[in-house]
């Protein structure tokens, strides 16, 4: 009956689509009919927020881009030489890329699938074992060790979890830690085909029914397990099921030009809609981390896939080709540390674009066995995206080519091109703002892609050219910025090309103002700086991100209120109320006043959680002394301690809930763009300072009272 | 009159400082206190303020005029808070009130004509610290005594005495005949491992019999020396917390209303 709605829908709606498409007009009446078609979205759009009305958005957008596609194809082709030809072209080309970009991520995110947790089965005896691998390469055991310890608190029967460090550095501290710690340490002689091939060489040793992965950065909330394998009892034929990455350090981006504001970082996008519309097509990919595997499944792919740098998302496509099922839990579970600097994080991204891109070339998932058609453009989708640096450098310059050398790439007056594209780009980033609005802001997606599409242009072209080669390399995390500085290496194509579009933008200028000294069309030119500015704007701030501001801080400090007792040297002990802690100390209200005398020094601390307490030596800031608040630094906690530390940091399942990101608005997100850049160029931090805490204790006699109840 | 006794196995455990830092959260809630010492150590009155030299006690009233009846012991320890000292005792006295204690029994005995006779005010709260382990006034109260509670350490030694108050061990039969015994430990540093295990153990075997701990605070000592009250020498002393608690949850077991800093007695526990 639904199918027979659809087809129904299809034959009036396809044909319409066919004349909305082909019928050419003049610029007056192309103006006219952009115009109303707008009018219309956004009336419909203000109406409601139904998925019905978001899909009626995302099929007139389509079809207005196919318009303005068919358009470029049909009228605007031909050259008066050479140059102009080939500059033509690849714009065309360019825009083509685009275009089928749009296509396929509009397919990717018409029907997301709100996935929930499948509660576990009451007989335990039903669980099946899990082995949590830890893999790392090169990474200081200081942040490994919390990755471990956090392990080591997921709720799971004790006899049917298993937590190993797959250290393909081979170091002796790391097994020593694991003994100390009480989990496995696994290594290798070699370290064929990096972490893929750790994952590998790991399963051969462990025997659990699934497989946990999580970077040796990513700390796991202690829910973890219960709310992910549940769907694997129910659905024998799941593969995977794989958890948002959420970073609990600011990446580059957000440290050097959000500075503060709430924005959605780069990652929510892929971690929200996309990989919910993912989801929806049976298509959700591995993301190498916060994920759980069923064994069997990998075992019939021979192991995790070695071909590529990415063999996340290669084993994911992999695993479906033989009729397995994936999923996408939307539920922060895991969080760890983002990359740490631009440079850094434009590294990882080339790692992830050159393997994408092998995957491409190599296991193209649009043919080859297996795949529903939905799989394909999903997995189409997802690998094409990262190809996006070469377009990206293309819009860039054909305006400055226009305005410099007079380059003219497109055919036919500025006027009708101009009402041809409007329909076209307003309604893409119309749309795109309603469905993503929450989880991605308008401009921000060409933002990011532009910081890195220089510095992808040549490692895409060889990895396109020759896919078999390229090597995996680990991204370096947990450092810190100790001095603002500008790394003008990260952006230094970036820089010429921003020089390169403000002489052309100029140039443009004054040719408008004199047209008696130049043969132009003043339309063109117009339109042309018009477009230079918007891609200056852009490209201004991705160069800003690479204006490094410092983050000192080493370790991740949470705001977090619990009852705590200060121990003095004569016996003394005071209650106190923790107001905020790390993995290296903590703040409390100071409650001592007068009664800190140098000779009556704190010496411990005991932090009471809701699973028991928590003892440490700890080491009073000096100066903290007479202040609101007293500051304690940690010092040599043994594991059983910073084990609770970490528990009580990193491990309640609502760590990391945090209220959605306002709806996105087209033209307050420009100006928040321009704010950025002015702040980062202006160097001002527009993070508010939090004023003093409120002065409630954490815990009262009622609390405790109503906590622990009256015995009977 | 609801009647709390504070007794335990063990000496040095905190009986008399719990006592004396019960009637005081109680008081300084609004309701009216007498505190009780039955202990020859004579050590309560020392946290109401009593001077040293002052030696008298109810045992010497009670030697000198059996008739004259408690009332001439009470000395005011503040407001809302009366406390009857021991005094200072000879073997003879004691025996002498050993032996009226003894057979302490039926309606017309010492202590009930105590409480008829003097404190006939249901809304007074009586408060009674004994010494260690058994001792024949403990025996008596037994009769009219609505709860006990019992200190601990939390160290190994009081894992068998958990039991002994199973048994009822300790006078030969419950503590008193109402709500029976509630354990508090007592001297609790959690920086000691086997103070934890203890706790676990209590928490594991006694839940319900488990009141509250109280935590090691050398302000609890400071305090007595300098006869000042716990939080007002530590505001915020974590024993003087832990005993307000403790406090709460007696109030809560005795069915007092505990309303904005008054405690109102509840009516219907009033025909004790
Ligand atoms: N929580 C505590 N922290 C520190 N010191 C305490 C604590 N509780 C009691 N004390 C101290 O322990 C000592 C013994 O306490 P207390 O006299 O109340 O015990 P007791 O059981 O009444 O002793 P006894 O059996 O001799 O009557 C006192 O010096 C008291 O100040
Ligand atoms: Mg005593």
């Amino acid at each position: 009956m639904k199918a027979l709605k659809f087809l129904f829908a299809a034959c009036i709606a396809l044909p319409l689509i066919y004349l909305i498409v082909v019928t050419p007009m003049n610029a007056e009446d192309q103006y006219i009919f952009g115009l109303c078609m707008i009018g219309a979205c956004f009336l419909l759009s203000n109406i409601s927020r139904k998925h019905f009305i978001s899909v009626i958005l995302i099929l007139v957008s389509v079809t207005m881009s196919t318009r303005y596609m068919y358009f470029r194809a049909t009228q605007t082709l031909a050259f008066d030489s050479l140059i102009e030809a080939i500059c033509g072209w690849i714009l065309f080309f360019a825009e083509c890329y685009v275009y089928i970009i749009l296509l396929l991520s509009s397919f990717q995110i018409s029907w997301a699938l709100k996935r929930e947790t499948v509660p576990m089965p009451e007989d335990i005896s039903k669980w099946p074992t899990v082995d949590v691998y830890v893999p790392t390469y090169n990474e200081s055991l200081e942040i490994v060790r919390d990755t471990v310890l956090a392990a080591q608190c997921l709720e799971y029967p004790q006899d049917k979890i298993k937590v190993y460090i797959l250290d393909d550095g081979r170091r002796k501290e790391f097994a020593q830690f694991a003994t100390e710690a009480g989990v496995g340490y696994i290594t290798r002689s070699d370290n064929a085909h990096a972490k893929a091939g750790n994952l590998n060489h790991a399963m051969k040793l462990t025997h659990g029914e699934l497989i946990a992965i999580f970077d040796c950065d990513h700390i796991a909330t202690r829910m973890f397990l219960q709310d992910t394998v549940g769907a694997f009892l129910k659905d024998k034929k799941l593969a995977l099921m794989q958890t948002p990455h959420h970073f609990y350090s600011p990446d580059p981006i957000q440290r050097n030009l959000y500075l503060g504001r709430d924005i959605p970082c780069e990652n929510e996008l892929f971690y929200g809609p996309v990989q919910k519309g993912n989801d929806n097509w049976d298509a959700a990919f591995f993301c190498g981390s916060c994920a759980v595997i069923r064994r069997a499944a990998l075992d019939e792919i021979g192991g995790f896939a070695t071909e590529t740098v990415t063999e996340d998302a290669h084993t994911a496509l992999r695993l479906q080709r033989r009729g397995w099922r994936t999923g996408y839990l939307d539920k922060i579970l895991a969080a760890g540390l983002a990359t740490e600097r631009t440079i850094l994080h434009i590294i990882q991204r080339n790692r992830w674009a050159r393997g994408m891109i092998q995957i491409l070339r190599l296991d193209n998932p649009l043919f080859g066995r297996g795949l529903s058609f939905p799989q394909r453009l999903c997995y189409l989708s997802a690998t094409m995206y990262f190809l996006f640096a070469l377009p990206r450098v293309v819009f860039l310059l054909v305006p400055c080519m226009y305005l410099t050398f007079g380059i003219s790439v497109l055919h036919g007056s500025a006027a009708l091109l101009f009402a041809y594209a409007l329909p076209h780009l307003f309604m893409s980033y119309y749309t795109s703002s309603r469905i993503n609005g929450r989880h991605r802001y308008s401009f921000w997606g060409e933002i990011y892609d532009i910081l890195l599409s220089f510095p992808l242009v040549i490692p895409t072209l060889a990895v396109l050219i020759s896919p078999r080669h390229g090597k995996f390399n680990v991204t370096d995390k947990g450092g810190t910025v100790d001095k603002a500085y500008f790394d003008s290496h990260a952006v230094k194509p970036h820089l010429i090309c921003a020089a390169f579009i403000l002489f052309s933008m100029i140039f443009g200028i004054v040719k408008y103002f004199m047209p008696q000294y130049f043969t132009v069309q003043l339309g063109a030119v117009l339109l042309n700086v018009a477009w230079s500015a918007f891609n200056f704007t852009l490209l201004l701030a991705a160069i800003c991100v690479a204006r490094e501001t410092p983050n000192k801080r080493k370790a991740q400090r949470l705001e977090i209120t619990l009852p705590v007792l200060i121990y003095q040297q004569s016996g003394i002990c005071s209650r106190s109320s923790l107001r905020d802690l790390s993995m290296t100390g903590c703040r409390l209200d100071n409650v001592l006043g007068d009664q800190v005398l140098q000779d009556d020094p704190v010496t411990d601390l005991e932090i009471t959680t809701d699973h028991g307490v928590i003892v440490l030596k700890a080491d009073m800031v000096s100066n903290s002394a007479y202040s609101d608040y007293l500051r304690f630094t940690f010092d040599n906690l043994d594991i059983d301690t910073r084990r609770e530390i970490v528990r009580l940091l990193f491990t309640r399942p609502d760590t990391w809930k945090a209220a959605p990101h306002k709806q996105d608005n087209i033209i307050v997100s420009y100006f928040t763009v321009l704010a950025c850049i002015w702040d980062s160029l202006t160097r001002k931090h527009s993070a508010k300072k939090k004023g003093k805490n409120e002065q409630r204790p954490a815990e009262t006699v009622e609390d405790v009272i109503k906590k622990e109840g009256v015995p009977a | 009159m609801p009647v709390i006794s504070v007794c335990s196995p063990k000496g040095g455990v905190g009986k008399t400082t719990l006592a004396a830092n019960l009637a005081h959260v109680f008081s300084a809630s609004g309701a009216r206190v007498v505190c009780i010492d039955f202990d020859p150590q004579n050590s309560l009155r020392l946290y109401f303020g009593v001077q040293l030299s002052e030696e008298r006690g109810f045992i010497n009233i009670f030697t000198e005029d059996p008739k004259a009846g408690w009332i001439d012991a009470v000395i005011n320890g503040g407001k809302n808070l009366f406390v009857i000292p021991y005094g200072k005792s000879s073997e003879d006295q004691r025996r002498a009130l050993a032996s009226v204690l003894a057979d302490d029994k039926g309606p017309t005995n010492y202590l009930g004509e105590w409480q008829k006779g003097l404190f006939c005010d249901p809304s007074v709260l009586l408060i009674a610290d004994f010494p260690p382990g058994y001792s024949p006034a403990l025996a008596a109260i037994s009769t009219v005594a609505d709860i006990s509670i019992v200190p601990l350490m939390a160290d190994a030694s009081s894992v068998s005495l958990f039991s002994v108050l199973e048994n009822n061990e300790l006078i030969d039969r419950p503590l008193n005949e109402r709500l029976g015994y509630y354990i508090v430990l007592n001297h609790v540093d959690n920086r000691i491992r086997l103070n934890r295990e203890v706790q676990d153990f209590a928490h594991g075997n006694f839940a319900d019999r488990l009141l509250g701990v109280i935590h090691s605070d050398t302000s609890v000592i400071e305090a007595a020396a300098m006869q000042r009250s716990i939080s007002d020498f530590n505001q915020n002393s974590s024993a003087a917390f832990d005993i307000e608690v403790i406090a709460r949850k007696i109030a809560g077991l005795l069915k007092f209303d505990v309303k904005s800093g008054t405690m109102v007695l509840n009516p219907e526990s009033q025909g004790a």
